[in-house]
């Protein structure tokens, strides 16, 4: 009795060859700052790809789209229309 | 392209001999029908006959037909598969016809 070999009339025995496998070197983006976190002006926010979080009051964007803080104060993270989002930062009253 | 070859004693198909590459997919097909149909021959008939299996390479060759005639059953039935995937898939089977005896 035959074991069936569903290979028998194939070119390349058992190579399977893939085009994937490659991948770059991940950034970290995403959020640096957390909602209520208070912050140095400079500081970074959040970093992005585009803009999935748009700058907000106080908050700066820089060429590569990170978004950073441009006073001393508290970070809230909040909606910007329908389906959009933005980042700001408050002066904390002393 | 895989080349079949299907030999005929007079009218009754004796045998089919499976040579070459091909496709993956087309190799995978013709693969598991024709070893079925070797190890069908062998598991439901008391027919006579000779397997060779080796690298891209199948013969099946009846060396006496079974009373039934189960054997030439599969092996039409291999063939019918065969006729089936080459009009499916064109240009990956290549099936010729050749008469090795007279009918006995």
């Amino acid at each position: 009795m035959l074991q069936i070999n569903l290979q028998l009339f194939a070119h390349k025995k058992g190579v399977s060859s893939t085009k994937n496998g490659r991948d770059s070197e991940s950034k970290r983006l995403g959020a640096k700052r957390a909602d209520g976190q208070y912050v140095l002006a400079g500081n970074v926010l959040y970093t992005q790809r585009g803009t999935k979080i748009h700058p907000g009051t106080n908050v700066g964007r820089g060429g590569n789209d990170t978004l950073f803080a441009l006073v001393d104060g508290q970070v809230r993270y909040e909606r910007l229309g329908r389906s959009k989002k933005q980042v700001s930062v408050y002066p904390v009253a002393e | 392209m895989i080349e079949a070859t299907v030999l005929y004693s007079g009218s009754r198909i004796k045998g089919i001999h499976i040579l070459n590459h091909g496709d993956p997919i087309i190799c995978a097909a013709v693969s598991a029908l024709s070893q079925n149909c070797a190890n069908s021959i062998e598991s439901f008939t008391d027919a006579l006959f000779t397997v060779d299996c080796s690298e891209g390479d199948l013969s099946i060759q009846l060396e006496s037909f079974d009373e039934k005639g189960i054997a030439e059953i599969l092996l039409s039935s291999l063939l019918l598969g065969l006729e089936n995937i080459s009009q499916g898939y064109p240009g990956n089977i290549n099936i010729t016809k050749k008469k090795i005896e007279k009918e006995v």
